[in-house]
């Protein structure tokens, strides 16, 4: 007999499959879940997204499920809402703006052959271990302006956000208080981790480019402490997020040889005069684009988000109380079979222009780093693709991800080696045959390569 | 002397023979690489060069009319060079050292308005002076973005190992890079025809040929 508790045992065995089978088996509109006296609906109508993401805070807030999160991202705009919030979101959008960031594409690029290189010395590897440790590079690049994290750094900053997530994860959406033994060692955890991070952040304040998003950050007078908060949060948020999906990208490419030598072909044809990927073919490169989208949509690395009725408010034609959650869930979204056919396979023929697509959120508060990430993304299918070649991956199929505060992949291992030099050779026009190899000016090369060794 | 190809021609030298166009070269090396790209070259006075530039090693200077404009260094690989010497983990099989491969090192040219040809006429003129070497490979050191390059203007290339990280640049970028060759036979490399027609129409004076100073006419 349902009781006010009888999800509660469901959701913590496995909550992706308890959201998935109650959203995709009900009527659209807001399905109830028993998870605690508090009510909890999942949104599974993407019709009610909308009006639920772009209400005033005054009448849907963020929630009391994302202040679980205070211990360790204190007072980020992630938490803040009201003008505060704006304000800040102001200077990061101006720095994560995918127009932004285009211009850190060589040196994202250089980062992402950097990894490739030492992969392939290994030979085989888990995705997931790399795939974070490059896009916590690709963020402090977005950020700071160059990478400026020494690999002690990041090594630290990575265990640490690994020693807090699970003890997040586990309380985000418990039901009953912990003891008070647990909840020492809990606390004492993550005290560890954030003076680990919050050490980190403070030896990276001080390498931060003059127009880096860190100086504009700094420009708010904000104090200390909320600028180490704001750091910590773009480093969490950026490169956690991001790790996940490049990973399962790397899982996709793994599976699927041909589609990894499509996107081979068409990093090709996307090289300038000086060898590099150009902008302006990489913003027409469907193929690669496209695989980003459809990774995103089968692993949302925000695979849940909530909100909180502020006062009472009728959605879906159901009155809400003050103090009810409303749980939205892409990763049940964009699986469901009434917006995506055939939702579990990897498709690569799939159109995204529906509300039910929401890998970054929606409304005011959708991910600041989605340009960012997008185009990190793209960079890494069409850069490892352009050099490398996966021969195989354990298991396939992949299990399914582990539900944390994101969407974990679980171990795999991937087997890499040195993509020989494409046998088709592309035909170019002949404007083309007239643009020989000119480095740019900070380009590397032979001599500087030979300069930097000694 | 008649200059063919719009104005470009050519001279092959090494330093013993020639030390004041050599010492020209060395000039234009630290424009283009220091001053210009900002790469981080041990110079003097106005001069960039390293131990490679010693007796063994070939000079080829490209001229705009009477402006050197750009060119490159070749040195044998029966003799020490930078590749093998400075980045010897960049090969999992052996580095060649043998009389018909030579590696190919401080290959630019200036900037001007007339670059993109000037750098195809140095390509020319790479591999006009390979074929008339007798070379059967060109040894070379390069990052990624180069390869890539060179599989876009059709030319085949065989690596001797992975691409590794060896340093980074001064924008603190990682430096991908790997060793490898560029064969010579048109059957391996039928790509190289274009530049090959090309580098038979430059005049070229070859000062340093075993034979004696000869004149490679167009």
């Amino acid at each position: 007999m349902p009781h006010m508790f009888s999800d509660v045992r469901a959701f913590q065995r496995d909550p992706l499959r308890l959201l998935l089978t109650r959203g995709n088996e009900a009527e659209s509109g807001l399905v109830p879940l028993r998870l605690g006296p508090a009510p909890v609906f999942l949104v599974n109508d993407p019709d009610l997204l909308r009006p639920i993401l772009k209400a005033p805070e005054t009448d849907i807030g963020k929630g009391k499920l994302i202040k679980k999160l205070t211990p360790v991202l204190g007072r980020s705009s992630l938490m803040l809402s009201g003008e505060e919030h704006k304000r800040r979101r102001t200077v990061l959008q101006k720095h994560m703006a995918k127009g932004s960031v285009e211009k850190f594409l060589p040196h994202m690029c250089a980062e992402i052959r950097a990894v490739g290189a030492s992969l392939a010395r290994l030979g085989s590897f888990d995705p997931h271990h790399v795939t974070a440790m490059l896009a916590l590079r690709t963020i402090c690049v977005a950020i700071f302006g160059s990478q400026v994290m020494s690999s002690g750094d990041e090594e630290a900053l990575v265990q640490a956000v690994g020693v807090i997530e699970d003890d997040l994860a586990e309380e985000m959406f418990r039901a009953l208080p912990f003891g008070p033994v647990a909840w020492y060692r809990r606390r004492q955890n993550r005290v560890c981790a954030k003076l680990a991070m919050s050490t980190v952040v403070q030896r990276l304040r001080s390498k931060a480019g003059s127009s880096s998003a860190l100086r504009d950050l700094e420009a708010l007078g904000l104090s200390d402490r909320d600028l180490e908060d704001e750091i910590l949060t773009l480093l969490l948020a950026g490169h956690h997020t991001t790790g996940s999906t490049a990973a399962w990208m790397f899982y996709q490419m793994a599976a699927d040889p041909a589609l990894m030598d499509d996107i081979a072909d068409e990093a090709a044809e996307c090289i300038g005069d000086d060898g590099e990927l150009r902008l302006d073919a990489v913003k027409r490169a469907n193929l690669s684009a496209t695989f980003v989208k459809e990774v995103c949509r089968l692993y949302p690395s925000a695979w849940w988000f909530s909100r909180e009725v502020m006062r009472p408010v009728t959605i879906g034609g159901r009155e809400l109380k003050v103090g009810t959650s409303l749980l939205i869930c892409p990763w049940q979204l964009q699986r469901d079979p009434r917006h995506f056919p055939d939702p579990d396979r990897f498709l690569m023929t799939r159109r995204y222009n529906t509300d039910a697509y929401i890998p970054f959120g929606a409304g005011p508060r959708a991910c600041a780093g989605m340009g960012v990430a997008m185009l990190e993304l793209q960079l890494l299918a069409l850069e490892i693709a352009a050099a490398y070649r996966f021969t195989a991956v354990s298991p396939n199929p992949a299990p399914w991800p582990k539900a944390s505060v994101t969407l974990i992949p679980p171990p795999m291992t991937i087997d890499i080696e040195v993509r020989e030099m494409p046998s088709r050779i592309l035909h170019l026009g002949e404007g083309a045959e007239r643009l020989p190899y000119i480095p740019s000016a900070s380009a590397a090369s032979i001599s500087s390569l030979h300069s930097v060794s000694q | 002397m008649p200059h063919s190809l719009d104005g470009y021609h050519a001279l092959i030298t090494r330093e013993e023979l020639d030390p004041e166009h050599v010492g020209a070269m060395l000039r234009l090396r630290k424009r283009l690489f220091v001053d210009h790209c900002g790469w981080l070259l041990s110079t003097t006075g106005d001069v960039e060069r390293d131990q490679f530039d010693c007796w063994y090693t070939e000079h080829c200077l490209l001229f705009s009319g009477v402006d050197l404009v750009g060119g490159f260094r070749a040195i044998r690989t029966d003799y020490p060079y930078l590749t093998k010497s400075v980045f010897p983990q960049l090969a999992v099989r052996r580095f060649p050292s043998r009389r018909d491969a030579w590696e190919i090192s401080r290959f630019g040219v200036l900037p001007g308005v007339a670059r993109s040809r000037t750098a195809r006429v140095n390509y020319a003129l790479m591999f006009r002076f390979a074929e008339l070497r007798g070379a059967a490979a060109l040894v070379a050191l390069a990052d990624l973005s180069y390869e890539r390059f060179l599989t876009r203007m059709e030319i085949r290339t065989r690596r001797y190992g992975p691409p590794q990280v060896i340093g980074n640049d001064r924008m603190g970028r990682p430096l991908t890079a790997l060793a490898g060759e560029i064969p010579l036979g048109l059957s391996d490399n039928p790509g190289l025809t274009k530049f090959l027609d090309l580098g038979r129409q430059l005049e070229i004076h070859d000062a340093s040929h075993v034979l004696g100073r000869s004149s490679i006419p167009a």
